[in-house]
């Protein structure tokens, strides 16, 4: 089976899985690995960026939330962005449609996702609220529109329409640039990417293979621009694009602890 | 220091940290496979002290009580 399509099957299988709680029962206190609003009205498991910041608020230092994580990022790397986040998934989705810019990708702003994560624990701590999720268009699309739809009764407040507002940004932002969200702004990501060069999961480079045709970079939906950065840098999803057009199978996915 | 939390999770904690610490200092010209088992031993140590603190139900309680003014709806 080609690796894309399997990857678009695991994307399925994880909004699936990730959306069990059909009944109260079915909701549990397991860290969610990607952004998954935990007010979606089935989510099953509790969103990293949602928590750490009731933690901010609470004075706590969240070391189940860490632990996890942890555990999480350094088997896999950020490869939950590429082959199990919902929202990615909604960013490849849109990818299809070809009016985006390939020539946007400015370096530096590649560090605002970690500014935004800086920004997130400090608006927690000093409005003592989940700021982020007011804003956060994954909630925007999988928690307040089908709780819309599910409990037409309640009132729609100003966030409601903040949270519209940041979706329709969103949704133009993918249509320009692949994967905006994972590549600029989301917060989760800039932890995920800290443990992509110590993963198991790798994608390793055979040196007598590769003939630095750049293939793999032209296709790479994060816009990663040296090859050497395959893997090791902390914006490669691991989402095989690059294993998949290599014409010389230069590329390929391995578990190593080297 | 944080308020919320007893004294012996706080110790735990700098003793990870200590550990961790040494531990990675004394890998850094060695081989990596050191480094990656020890981050998954602290990560599964982590884990256990936050079910101790019983962190596991917290992250239970938001997900069972859907924030609707999270979501701007109420």
């Amino acid at each position: 089976m080609k690796l894309q399509k399997l990857r678009s099957i695991t994307q399925v299988v994880s909004f699936i899985t990730l959306n069990l709680g059909i009944t109260q029962a079915l909701k549990t206190g397991i860290i969610c690995p990607v952004l998954n609003c935990y007010a979606c009205p089935l989510a099953n498991t509790a969103c990293p960026i949602g928590l750490v910041q009731n933690f901010v608020i609470l004075g706590k230092i969240p070391f189940y939330l860490i632990g996890a994580l942890s555990l999480y990022y350094t088997s896999l790397g950020r490869a939950f962005c590429g082959w199990a986040c919902p929202f990615g998934a909604v960013q490849d989705l849109l990818n299809n449609i070809k009016i985006r810019n390939k020539d946007f990708n400015p370096r530096p702003v590649k560090y605002s996702k970690y500014l935004v994560l800086l920004v997130t624990f400090f608006l927690a701590w000093l409005f003592v609220d989940t700021v982020f999720c007011k804003f956060c268009p994954s909630a925007s699309l999988f928690a307040a529109i089908p709780m819309m739809f599910i409990n037409p009764d309640l009132n729609h407040g100003f966030f409601f329409y903040v949270h519209l507002v940041t979706l329709a940004m969103a949704i133009v932002l993918f249509l320009l640039v692949s994967r905006f969200w994972c590549r600029y702004l989301c917060p989760l990501g800039a932890i995920m990417g800290t443990f992509n060069s110590v993963s198991i999961l790798k994608i390793s480079l055979s040196q007598e293979k590769c003939i630095k045709c750049n293939i793999c970079l032209e296709n790479c939906p994060m816009g990663i621009r040296e090859i050497d950065e395959i893997n090791d840098s902390s914006d490669c999803i691991k989402c095989g694009v690059c294993v998949e057009e290599c014409p010389h199978n230069a590329l390929k996915f391995n578990f190593t602890l080297n | 220091m944080l308020p919320n939390q007893p004294f012996i999770t706080h110790l735990t904690c700098y003793k990870i940290i200590r550990v961790h610490k040494r531990l990675y200092h004394k890998n850094q010209h060695e081989d990596d496979n050191m480094k990656k088992a020890l981050l998954l031993i602290i990560a599964v140590i982590l884990i256990l002290l936050g079910l101790l603190e019983k962190e596991y139900f917290l992250a239970e309680t938001f997900v069972r009580i859907i924030c609707i003014s999270c979501l701007g709806l109420g």
